[in-house]
């Protein structure tokens, strides 16, 4: 099948698709390891480049963002994404070592949805995809 | 009386143009005495002009009946023309002393020829040469040279008079004779007393313009000294350096040193030293000290083997910061030279005073860039720490609850888990602590129920050692306080870890409550308590308890605390603690509370929100 197809057969089963984006391999395995047991679909881009690419060719459900990255950081993912009328549905969560409050009120400016910070548990953002994806 | 005023004239003329005593180009002050034989000299040649002319009037008038007119005039120009040779070859001193000495004795012969040329005229006026004779002498020599010049005078007179007597039949009349003594002499001192009065007055005035030139031009240097060497200088040495070459140029002393009070000793300590010749009069640390301690003033010592050695303290703002010594092997300084000395101590002193504390100014600009540069490493620290914390905070948690792990492998992760959660509060802690220490610490408020809230915080401790023994008090479910949750989140988990770690046993009770317009949430714990004496150190920054010390293992970093304190009163509450001497201790915060606390508020305020 191919990723296209893939995508079609997801969304038909109303199975919602989740993007991380981190330059930190231990912390998409973290977080793979963590939706393996959901009924979340996860995919996974190590910069901002490719994280840009694969948001506007499969438009996931919701982005876990790290936002420290080399090339296009996360915050400028977030404002491309969040300019182009075909990926700004997306809910886009911050999840960075930026803990400080000022960090944070960048991040939204930046139009993110959410803030979460690191180090997190797997858990609680868990429960945090859960309650943002409900809605939806 | 025309030669009277012609006298007068000329005298005055002396004074007027012997008024400079003291030259402007070089600053040399010229000496009283030099000032006054110059005065002599003026004179000198004046009187020497006045009798030319008077001898040709005289000649002119009344045709002498013997050769003596044509001698005395003969006399008269001879010595002009000698003076004119001799004088300039002779030194200030002497050609002041010969030309007044030579001009009196002068006036004495011309005395004499006229008085004998002119004896056939009983009245003759050439025997006004008589009054001239002593008021000469007075003006030139003082009123006391007045009395014998009037007895030469009379003895002339005479003489003149018997001599007229022998050859011409004429009356000697003794009684005139004396009596025109009298005259002679009462005008001389009239004359003396007057010239020296007005002597005196001139020399007052021209030592007084002497002395103000030159103190002008003292206070002149002394400023060229402050503005180009002292108010530049800001290392201590230059300036310490500076003080005692200007000390010696100034003064014009053969050696200066400075001493400078250490400020932890109050020691004085040797620091510069100008000129450096071997004098007499050793510059001596014991009286520098002596003077610092008590003078208001400079004070001078004169030495056994000659010279002196004088000393001011160096005060700013009424302390005394140094003394400045200067010695020289010439005379004592006067007054003028010991005030200078205290002007250049008292300006020293700023310029010493400044250097210090440009120099601690410098200091602590490097120590406040270092505490910086401490604070932002400890934040990249913090964030360079979370990273590899995420991954093995959530593979341990992943793992611990993995259905697939053996037991072994879940309580492995349980306790890794629980020490990356240890970590990731002190992580908090330091991130924190560095925001405090940059100052530029932000926290948002806004509304939190307070029961759900210490739920979650209790809950989360609890996977900590010992965490079975955390109990939430049930309060009022309502109660809602204005906070920032991540902050506050942080604020529980230190106080609730904190009473796990440091009361081994008993269980820890945490409650919560309205009071007025503040909620209030205490941790208890029956541990074995916090001494008096420690009870307000222990919100210190890196303080840490003597109880930490007694429990095995433990390392605290002295700032779970400090970040306490700051994070609850950066949202406008308070913190405390109670300890008993019976033991165990209550920590209690305060926080704003969001909606007036049921029960307890007062009804203007709860109208106000």
């Amino acid at each position: 099948l191919s990723r296209q197809d893939t995508i079609l057969a997801l969304m038909a089963a109303g199975t919602k698709r989740i993007l991380v984006v981190d330059d930190d391999a231990a912390v998409r395995m973290v977080l793979q390891l963590a939706f393996e047991r959901t009924e979340y679909a996860l995919d996974a881009a190590e910069d901002g480049e490719s994280a840009l690419a694969l948001a506007r060719e499969t438009c996931p459900d919701l982005m876990l963002l790290d936002i420290g990255m080399p090339g296009i950081d996360g915050l400028e993912v977030c404002r491309r994404l969040k300019a182009d009328a075909a990926t700004s549905g997306i809910k886009i969560v911050l999840l960075t070592a930026r803990v400080q409050e000022r960090d944070r009120e960048i991040g939204l400016a930046a139009g993110a949805d959410g803030y979460l910070t690191k180090p997190f548990s797997p858990k609680a953002v868990i429960a945090y995809v859960d309650e943002a994806l409900a809605g939806s | 009386v025309w030669i009277d005023r012609c006298v007068g004239r000329s005298f005055g003329k002396a004074t007027l143009n012997s008024s400079g005593p003291v030259s402007g180009s070089g600053g040399v002050v010229v000496t009283e005495e030099t000032a006054r034989l110059r005065r002599a000299e003026a004179f000198g040649f004046r009187m020497r002009w006045l009798l030319i002319a008077a001898s040709a009037v005289l000649v002119a008038a009344f045709p002498p009946r013997d050769p003596w007119p044509m001698a005395v005039l003969g006399v008269v120009i001879l010595y002009n023309l000698c003076g004119w040779w001799i004088l300039p070859r002779l030194t200030t001193e002497a050609r002041g002393r010969a030309s007044g000495l030579a001009s009196l004795a002068l006036l004495n012969v011309f005395a004499v020829g006229i008085s004998f040329s002119y004896s056939y005229i009983t009245e003759s006026p050439g025997w006004l040469v008589f009054y001239f004779l002593p008021m000469s002498a007075a003006l030139r020599f003082g009123v006391r040279a007045s009395v014998p010049q009037a007895l030469v005078a009379v003895a002339i007179d005479g003489a003149a008079r018997y001599y007229a007597q022998g050859r011409y039949g004429l009356d000697v009349d003794l009684a005139a004779l004396v009596l025109r003594g009298a005259v002679y002499t009462g005008i001389a001192v009239f004359a003396g007393v007057w010239a020296e009065t007005v002597l005196r007055q001139r020399r007052q005035l021209d030592r007084a313009a002497a002395e103000a030139e030159a103190r002008a031009q003292r206070l002149h240097a002394l400023s060229e000294i402050q503005r180009e060497r002292f108010a530049r200088a800001l290392d201590p040495r230059e300036v310490h350096e500076n003080v005692v070459q200007a000390a010696v140029e100034l003064l014009g002393a053969d050696v200066a040193r400075v001493w400078i009070v250490e400020r932890e000793s109050g020691a004085l300590g040797l620091t510069a030293e100008a000129g450096g010749k071997d004098v007499g009069a050793a510059l001596d640390e014991a009286a520098a000290a002596k003077q610092a301690a008590s003078a208001k003033q400079a004070v001078v010592a004169e030495a056994d083997g000659g010279g002196y050695a004088a000393y001011a303290a160096m005060r700013y703002e009424g302390n005394v910061v140094g003394v400045l010594g200067v010695a020289g092997a010439g005379e004592r300084p006067g007054q003028e030279q010991l005030d200078l000395l205290d002007a250049l101590a008292a300006s020293g002193a700023i310029a010493v005073e400044n250097a210090r504390l440009f120099g601690i100014w410098g200091e602590s600009q490097a120590l406040h860039r270092l505490d910086q540069l401490k604070s932002e490493f400890i934040g990249t620290i913090s964030h360079e720490l979370r990273t590899p914390l995420t991954a093995i905070l959530g593979l341990a948690e992943i793992l611990a609850t993995m259905p697939a792990a053996s037991p072994t492998v879940r309580t492995a992760a349980g306790e890794m888990l629980r020490s990356s959660e240890v970590m990731a509060r002190l992580v908090d802690d330091l991130l924190t602590f560095a925001e405090f220490e940059k100052g530029d610490v932000v926290v948002r408020h806004e509304p939190v129920t307070v029961e759900p809230f210490l739920n979650g915080a209790v809950a989360g401790a609890a996977r900590l050692p010992g965490g079975e023994r955390l109990r939430l008090e049930p309060g009022d479910p309502a109660l809602v306080a204005s906070a920032d949750p991540v902050r506050l989140r942080q604020v529980m988990s230190n106080l609730l870890a904190n009473a796990l770690r440091y009361a081994p046993s008993g269980p820890i009770v945490v409650r919560y409550m309205a009071e007025g317009d503040v909620v209030r949430i205490e941790v208890s714990d029956e541990g074995p308590g916090i001494g008096a004496d420690e009870q307000a150190r222990v919100w210190e920054r890196f303080y840490r308890g003597r109880s930490v010390a007694g429990i095995a293992g433990e390392r605290a970093t002295g700032i779970g605390l400090a970040v306490v304190k700051a994070l609850v009163e950066a949202q406008g509450g308070a913190v405390g603690l109670t300890s008993p001497p019976a033991g165990g201790t209550t920590f209690w915060l305060t926080l704003p509370a969001a909606v007036p606390a049921r029960g307890t508020a007062i009804p203007a305020a709860a109208a106000r929100r």
